[in-house]
This record gives structure tokens, sequence and C-alpha cells, in this order.
């Protein structure tokens, strides 16, 4: 908590402008102004985000069918959940996604961005357009693609395994396979934004430290580690977090429309979204521990990725 | 000694071009994976089934435009291109009224409760609308159920629309605060000068000052808006729905009807106006934000 | 500035409020609303039936009485996917449908929560009435055997809630061309030779069919390897379509008595020696199985697993599978990719031996009215209307179906309804019949049956990894008995 509340600190930062020492609003203008335009937002924000949360935290504790009036039964439908084989399955896949895209995501990302950012690389602005278009197509077009492309019947892979006169039986039937191809898209969309977010890190850290360690005879390589790595790490922890949240959660669309959770694939919020028709008390319960889990796990990487900022 | 360090020139500069060139084949390599697929999309959009069917790479025989009309007329793509259009451009309105003055104010301002509406706010990064969308749903339901008006609340572009706006907030108040933290005070101070309120200050000196940020929230959200899928699927009706969510079932409609021509068309047509807006502003985009606490 | 402010403000309010962002829904005032699954039926029929209805006699009656021009009638049609969320939202906005064509074991279960909520109306009643414009009752009109399961009596007391809409016999499609039926008593051959050199011999009983199934694979020596020359023996739209193919082979291998006490979830039932038979039928398919079925049995794929039956398009390759599990609008649905002059071919499962009979599985669609629909008389009249000759006729016509009633076979041929449509009806000759739902039930948190039963068989049987055929079918016996020992506790009495 303490560490989390530091993070949003340092997001937030604290304004230049220290009007009111005491805290209170004296001057009217001001207080009108501040109602104004916090206000609704805050509003708003409380009663379509804030509320809904605890909505969910109390229908996860209802037994609640679609239709037919809910029962308040305390918290058998996490007894349940937690004993349950698809769940387990459902959060495995949710931790193996974070784990394998997160690393591929920003491995791949840090890659692109310190080619890309300093020293001479040609057609950088090409590349940096090309790497960030999978991020402004919908997901479900990113989905449609990859699945056309895997298909057994008419897909690029078979007519390829065709040409090798290989048999291909479609990676997304297989348990084996299934997770690594969602992984592929997942990285595949979204390269690009963190690349273009590293680059931005990674061009404010000034020249003469590259310019000295040239004279150093340090190599680009080991540059990459001792400069532009402790220099960008802030930038990339924030990242990660934002990053391991958008996992869970844009993992939900990229099961639902590629593999609907066949064959061992769903992921926590997909696994919810099966009874999202019919058990709303149950399905509440999966988000409500997705949720909690959310938070959790940004808590710990933040806590396991914290270094002393450098300062330069 | 000079022996020693031509060896060690040589070594390096071995070394460099072997670097360079798995440089290159990394960057190339997924520069075409990129690429590739999306004009396999292009290519096969013009082929007949027949010819999808019969062999993935080779090129249609003919342009087969009947395709593009197929997905047009037969799936509403035209209905649901205005949608997304309309639902999108007042989001975003929405969005910037709410969170310019709001995390201008916040940033700027020190007043009681500051941290704690900012922390609130912030909070809200963890909240996704993936899991808040039933209980959204049946709180709405239920309140329009309560005053009369049945589905008149949920199966309504403007519930939608303020959906949208609050649930995109605290991404925004978030990037928007960053950059009002940074601006110096002595634009206030001389706008003060000037004879200014706070609300002249705000609306003539640092809102157009944060131009670029808002842009880049304008770019950002756009993207999410017209790509949003889970709200608008919960809470619009068929009829009204929007194009990612139309998109999902004609191509599952065109799979089961046995059309890929018409799905590979369906993809296309959502996928070209993206990319010509993003031609436009790929500058803004791709110039990057500056996350986290770090300088710069 | 704080004025601008509130004039941006109150410009959007404005804007909302004139109705132009407002989709709003609408109380209802119509004299009827009528829901129904626009899927392989096609989407016309219920309007027909409208139209002819608006011209009946009661209708007229109807409108006298309530000084009417015409029939007000909302009709609410969607696909799969769509259906039940309109019906929902048709419910919320207070408009909720007096009549519904819709089915057991959809996507959110809206059938099943109707009956738990106990809003279907009582139609045992309208069975002793005459059907419109004959002087025949509805109960003797309707075929029999059709009424006494828990499809149309839920709860299982003997009162009727909803009534078959459409039948169709449900069982295993092949490539009519690739076969020969030499009749009974011969030895079985896979292979044809002479005149039948090339085809291979339908399988009468499971003993024949996994005997081709085990001379296909050989001659594939790796099913990977499967072509149109040397196919797979099956393959599967989605594991969802193992509904049927699961109920025919209970009853054929464990009898019908064990059949009914399986849809009431007896206990230990699925531990039962013949049961476990009809079991291990389907966890065999799984070494005789088309490569590609597993990837594709999904929403996106299951087409391409059909067409693995009829091969290319243009007729120049032969599918890579023989036989799939399907209904009635199977042809109906492949047709844009069936090369002209494909024949399919239909057969029911495979009997136990010689002298069992072979048990198909009938596919019932439901209609049945809605407790909180406006005008419940007018609703029932609709459906006398609907088991009427005529209404059969418009139905044949429209929906290319056959309602369950006696005549109805001859009414749709002359109706338009092609021969092979009425061959398929053939399969009912000397073979029992059967229709599954299983007993109504509360909601068990965390399980849903059909899941248990047969949709998690794509992820736990025919695309595991591990395990034999002995400890799958094992397993799935253990999830089932689990299951079903939860959904027994909550049978609605």
């Amino acid at each position: 908590m303490e560490e989390q509340a530091k993070v949003l600190d340092t997001a937030m930062g604290e304004g230049e402008m220290r009007q009111n020492p005491s805290g209170k609003i004296k001057d009217k203008g001001k207080l009108v102004f501040t109602l104004c335009t916090v206000g609704p937002s805050l509003l708003l924000f409380l009663v379509f985000v804030v509320v809904p949360v605890f909505y969910m935290f109390y229908t996860s504790l209802l037994k609640w069918d679609s239709i037919g009036e809910p029962e308040f039964q305390w918290f058998e439908n996490y007894r349940v959940l937690f004993s349950s084989d698809g769940f387990k399955v459902a959060f495995r896949n949710t931790l193996f996604l974070i784990f394998f895209v997160t690393l591929f995501t920003i491995g791949f990302a840090l890659f692109f961005a310190a080619v890309l950012s300093k020293g001479k690389t040609k057609g950088k602005t090409f590349f940096r357009i090309v790497f960030y278009i999978p991020n402004i197509l919908s997901i479900v077009v990113i989905s449609a693609i990859f699945t056309a492309i895997l298909s057994p019947s008419y897909g690029v892979v078979n007519a390829i395994a065709n040409l090798f006169h290989a048999q291909y039986t479609g990676w997304l039937g297989n348990q084996k396979t299934v997770m690594w191809c969602i992984v592929a898209a997942m990285v595949w969309q979204a390269v690009g934004y963190y690349m273009v977010m590293y680059i931005a890190g990674m061009d404010s850290v000034p020249d003469h430290l590259y310019e000295a360690a040239d004279l150093e005879g340090c190599s680009r390589f080991r540059q990459f580690f001792v400069i532009t790595l402790p220099l960008t790490w802030e930038v990339i922890r924030t990242t990660l977090t934002f990053f391991i949240i958008s996992t869970i959660n844009m993992s939900f669309l990229f099961v639902d429309a590629m593999t609907q959770g066949e064959l061992n694939s769903h992921v926590l919020l997909s696994y919810m979204y099966e009874y999202f028709g019919s058990q709303y008390g149950y399905a509440m319960a999966i988000g409500t521990v997705v949720f909690v889990f959310a938070y959790a796990v940004s808590l710990i990487v933040q806590a396991l990725t914290r270094r002393e900022v450098v300062e330069y | 000694m000079e022996k020693v360090k031509n060896v060690s020139a040589d070594k390096g500069k071995a070394g460099r071009t072997v670097a360079a060139v798995v440089k290159y084949v990394l960057l190339i390599g997924f520069a075409l994976l990129i690429i590739l697929p999306l004009l396999w999309v292009v290519m096969s959009a013009f082929k007949t089934t027949e010819e999808i069917n019969a062999n993935a790479f080779a090129p249609p025989k003919k342009l087969y435009w009947q395709n593009f009309v197929n997905a047009w007329q037969r799936a509403n793509m035209g209905d649901y291109f205005f949608h997304s259009i309309f639902l999108t451009l007042f989001s975003l309105a929405l969005l910037i009224v709410l969170a310019v003055p709001c995390s201008y104010t916040l940033s700027r301002f020190r007043f009681k409760g500051v941290k704690i509406i900012t922390l609130v706010f912030m909070a809200g990064l963890f909240i996704n609308t993936n899991y808040i969308v039933l209980p959204l749903y049946l709180m709405i339901y239920r309140f329009g159920r309560a005053i009369g008006v049945g589905t008149g609340l949920t199966n309504n572009y403007f519930t939608v629309m303020i959906l949208y706006a609050s649930t995109s907030l605290s991404f925004s108040i978030y990037l928007l605060s960053s950059y009002f933290r940074g601006l110096s005070p002595s634009y206030e101070e001389a706008a003060k000068i000037d004879g200014c309120g706070y609300f002249k200050t705000f609306l003539y000196v640092c809102a157009p000052l944060a131009m670029p940020s808002i842009l880049t929230v304008i770019l950002f959200n756009f993207l999410s808006y017209w790509n949003e899928y889970m709200l608008a699927q919960t809470f619009l009706s068929e009829a009204n729905s929007t194009l990612p969510v139309g998109l999902l079932r004609i191509m599952r409609e065109a799979r089961t009807a046995n059309d890929l021509g018409r799905m590979y068309a369906g993809l296309l047509i959502v996928i070209i106006p993206v990319l010509i807006v993003y031609s436009f502003v790929q500058g803004q985009l791709t110039k990057g934000i500056t996350v986290g606490g770090i300088k710069g | 500035m704080k004025k601008k402010l509130i004039a941006l403000f109150s410009a959007v309010t404005v804007l909302s409020s004139t109705g132009l962002l407002a989709a709003c829904g609408d109380g209802s005032d119509h004299d009827l609303t009528i829901a129904f699954l626009a899927g392989g039926r096609g989407e016309t029929y219920v309007g027909a039936l409208v139209e002819a209805f608006e011209q009946t006699t009661w209708a007229q009656e109807y409108l006298t009485a309530n000084e009417k021009e015409s029939l007000d009638v909302e009709i609410i049609p969607g696909g799969g996917g769509v259906i039940e969320d309109s019906v929902r939202n048709a419910i919320n906005s207070d408009n909720t449908p007096d009549v519904l064509f819709l089915n057991y074991n959809m996507q959110n279960s809206t059938t099943e929560a109707f009956v738990r909520a106990r809003q279907l109306v009582d139609l045992t009643d309208l069975l002793e009435e005459n059907v419109y414009g004959e002087e025949t009752t509805l109960g003797d009109k309707l075929v029999p055997g059709l009424l006494s399961n828990y499809t149309t009596q839920p709860y299982g007391d003997g009162h009727t809630y909803t009534l078959p809409a459409f039948y169709s016999p449900t069982g295993l499609w092949y490539d009519a061309s690739r076969f020969y039926d030499d009749g009974k008593g011969d030895e079985y051959t896979p292979a044809g030779t002479g005149e039948n050199a090339g085809k291979y011999e339908l399988p009468k009983t499971w003993a024949e069919f996994w005997a081709l199934g085990d001379y296909l694979n050989t001659q594939n020596g790796n099913l990977s390897s499967v072509t149109g020359n040397t196919p797979a023996l099956f393959t599967y739209p989605t594991a969802g379509y193992f509904d049927g193919f699961i109920y025919s082979a209970v009853a054929g291998m464990a009898g019908t008595d064990k059949f009914m006490q399986m849809l009431g979830y007896a206990d230990g039932i699925w531990e039962d020696e013949d049961v476990q038979d009809a079991l291990e039928i389907v966890v065999r398919l799984k070494d005789y199985l088309e490569p590609n079925t597993v990837a594709q049995a999904n929403t996106d794929g299951f087409q391409q697993n059909q067409q693995a039956v009829i091969g290319s398009a243009d007729g120049t390759t032969k599918g890579t599978a023989l036989f799939v599990p399907n209904g009635d609008w199977l042809p109906g649905e492949m047709a844009k990719s069936t090369p002209e002059g494909y024949e399919w071919g239909f057969m029911p499962l495979p009997s136990k031996d010689d002298n069992t009979m072979s048990y198909v599985n009938t596919y019932l669609e439901n209609v049945y009215l809605h407790t909180d629909g406006s005008n419940i008389d007018l609703a029932k009249q609709f459906l006398l209307f609907y088991y009427s000759d005529q209404g059969a006729a418009i139905v044949a016509r429209e929906a290319s179906a056959i309602i369950p009633t006696q005549d109805a076979l001859e009414n749709a041929k002359a109706n338009g309804i092609s021969d092979s449509t009425i061959d398929l009806y053939n399969a009912y000759d000397g073979n029992g019949a059967v229709s599954g739902s299983f007993a109504a039930t509360n909601t068990v948190t965390g399980v849903i049956w059909n899941d248990v039963l047969y949709n998690d068989l794509n992820t736990n049987v025919f695309g595991a990894t591990t395990g034999s055929t002995a400890e799958l079918l094992a397993a799935w016996t253990e999830r089932l008995e689990s299951a079903s020992d939860q959904y027994r506790a909550q049978i609605i009495k």
C-alpha cells in the first residue's frame, strides 16, 4: 500500500503552486472553480467506476441466476470457485500469459527502442510507424487475422506446411500450443506501443553519457546495460505495472475471439464470462478475485523491481 | 602493442558487423511479420471463397468487389460505422470537458482532500470495464426500471458515452496531470496580473498550453473507444451496436455462411479508416508519452 | 466563462433529452409479441403464420371484440447468439413475449431460467382443445410419444409446459456416393469389391463401425495423413453436437429405462455398465478422428469440420472424414460449398448388435407461452392455429420444417419439402426414438451441466494430450457423477 501510494505520488507529483499552505480554500472564486472542475468528474467516476466495484463485491456474495431473485449466501461462491478445476486452469493460464507475454513484449520493445532511439539505424521512422500499427487495430481484428492464419483448412501456416509436405492440424487445436498462439497474438499487438514508450524514455538520456562511454571503449551492447537500462528503469517499472494489468484484461478478448476457451485455454476473465449470462453471483466472485489479483500482482512487481533511482 | 590494438579493433569491427546484421534481421523480420498478414488480408478480400480455399498464397484472378458489397450490405456495416463514429466523437468531447479541467485543478491547486481525490482517481487505473460491466449493467438497468423506462437507460448511446468517459478518466487525468504539473506558475501569475479569474486563466492560458497533451489523450482514447467491445456489446442492442461488436458477429456469420471473402472484406472495411487516421497522426502517436517519475 | 461551461454541459444534456441519443424501449400495447430463434429455420415463417392467423375467425372475433382494425403483432427474431439478449431486453422493457420459439440448452439457458422461475404457462388443458378449423384435439394431433419427457414436462408432474414446434431426427451424415448397402446377414467387409469397388460398406452395428474405422486407420498408417482418398472415420462440428449422439448411444446401449434415469440424474447411472459402454463409444472416437477436427471445433471453425465430409467445394477432392453427427439443417447450411451432384446420406447411430434396434435422437425445438405475456388467450389460439394443417403447411413452405403432427409429413410433401428431407424421417422406421433434455433444476454454482456432459469433450477427451481411453473415460465418468449428484439435489419438484 505504501509502495503503491508512492508510485502514484510520483506519478501525480506535487503542484508547483502552493497558494494555501493551510489547505483550506478561502477564496470563494477558487472554491467555485474547484467544485466546477473536479466535481463532475469525481461524481461520474464515483458513480460509474467506484460504486460498481463495491456492487461487484456485494454481488459476489449472492446466489443469483439471471432470472429470479438473488439470495444472500456469504462466501459460498468463493468456496466453489477455489475448489473448481476450471478456475485453476484459468488462473494458471493467466499467470502463463502474464509471464511470457510480458517477457517477450518488454524484451522486444526494449531491443527495438534501443536500436531505434539512439545510434545510427536506417529507416528509423519507417520501423516506428510499422511497429505501431498492430496497436491501433481492434483486438477483434487481430484475433480474426491470427485465427485465419492458423486455420488448418485455409490458413497461411497450413499452406506453408503443404509446401513442405508436412501435416498441419492447427496450433489452436492442440493443448500444448494453443496458449503460445495467444502469446504470439498479444506480443504482436503490444510490442510497438511499449517500444514507443521506451523510445520516449531513452531519448531523454543525455548524449554525453554515451559519448563518454564510447571514449572509454565500452561496447554498444554494454552501454545498453550500464547506461540505458538503469536510466530508463523507472519508465520500465511503470509500464510493467500497466502492462501486467492490461495483459489480464486484454487476454479475455483474445481468448474469446480466438479459442472461446476451448482446450483449456480459458483465462480468468473469459472463465468469468462463461457464467455471465446465467450465474451473476459466481461470475462476480471471479471478477472480485481478478480485481484483487491484479492489484496484488502490481504491488508485488513494484516491490520486486524497486531500485535506487539513478540521477544524472 | 600496435599489433594487439589492431587485432582488437578488427575483432570489434567484425563484432559490430554481426551486431548490425542481427539488428537489421530482427527489425526487418518483425516489420514483415506485421506487414505480410495485413497484405494477406487485403489480397484475400479480393478473392472468391473458392480461390481462398484453393490456395492461400495465389493472388486474386480478378478483383472480386462483390465481397465488399456483401460485407457492407448484408451486415449493416454502414450503420455500425456511423454508430461508432458518433459514439467515439461524443465520448471524446465529454471526456475532454471532464478530464482537462479536473486534472488542471488536481495538479495545480492545494486544498484539503486533493491528495485523497487524486489517489481515488489513480486507483481507477486498476479497475477495468471487463469486470465492472455486469454490475454497471445491473445497476443502470435496475435504476431504469425503478424510474419506469425499462431498457431506455441501458440501450442508450448517452449512457454508453458517459461510461466511456468515466472509465477512461483515470488514465487521462494521469497523463494530463503530469503535463500540468510541469507548467511554470509564471503563466498564472501573469494572467492574474492581467485580471483574469480562475476560469479565464484556465481556459485562455493553461488549457491552450496543454494542447499537445490533450491531443495525446484524444488519440489514445480515440483508439480505445473505436475498438471498445465489452460495454457496447453488453449495453447496446443488435440494431444499435458498434463496429467491433458487429464485426465479431459478421465474421462468425461469414464463416458460418462459408463466405470467407466476405469475412476478409469486412476486416478490411474496419482496418482502413483506422489506418487512414493513423497515417495523419502517426507522428503524434509514435512520439510517445513519458510515463513514470522520470525527468524529461 | 462559467456560463460557457454550463452551456456546454447543458447542450449535451439537451441533446440526450431530445431523444436524439436515446434508443428507447417501448412499453407494450401489442396484441401479441412473438420471439423466435431465426437460425436454420429461416426468418420468414413467423411473419407468414401471423399473416394467416389474422384471417382466422378467432382473430377476427378478437378484433371485433376489441374494436380494432388489424392485429398488432411484434415479432422479435434473432440468431443463436442474439435472441436470448433480445428476449431479455424485451422482458426488461415490460414487453414480455407471449409466444417464444426457443430451445433448451442455449447459451444463457433462458428457457431453463423460465422453468426455474415458473414463468411458463401450463398448456395441459390446451391439449384437450381442437386445433383451428379441425375436429381433432391438439393432444391427438401431435405425434405420440413426444409429450412425456422432461422437455415438454419440465417438472415431471404430468403437466405440459412446452410443445414441440419442430422435430427432426439427428444422426450421422455421410457422402452417399462413398457407401453401399449390401443388406443384412453377410459378414461385414469395410471395402467393397466388384461393382462396389472403391466404396465402403455402410456399418449397421458398432462392431462394423469400428471395423471400418480400423480399416481406414490401417490405410492411413497415421491419422495425421488423411486425404480425400484415405479419409478418417469421424469428425464433429463442435463438441456441442454430441448431445444427440450421447442420448442415442445411451438409449441404444442401455435401453430406454436407463435413458430416462439418466435424464433424471439418477445416482450412479453413469457408472452403470451399459451406460459406460455408451460413453466408451464416444471416448473411443478419439482414435478415429479427422485430425483438424479439434482445432476447428468452435464457433469459428465448425463449418470447416462439416466441410470435411463433403470435400472440396468444386468436387475435385473427396472429404477427409466419413461421418459427422448433425441434424436435418446440415444440407441447407452447407449448400453454398457443396458441389453439384453431391448426395447426402443419413443414418441413425449404429446399433448395439444385429438384434437390437437403433435409437434415433429427435431434436425437438420448442414453443411455449410466458406467464407475463399480455394476451395469453390469443397466444393459445395462435398455438392451436400453428398445429392445424394450415399452420403446418405454412411452416413447411416457409421454414422447410416439419411440425410434429400426425399428417405433417404428407402435408409437407404437398408443400414443397424435398423427398430427401422426407426420407430422413424414414430413419424412424424400425428404430426407436428418444428425445433428451434433463430434469429442470436450479443452477448449481460453478457447474454448467452441458459443459460436463458434452461441451468440454473437445478439451477433456478429444483434445487431451495424455491418458488412455480407459483413463479418459474414468475421468469423464467421475465428472459426470459428481455434477450429477449436485444437479440431483437441485431438481425442481
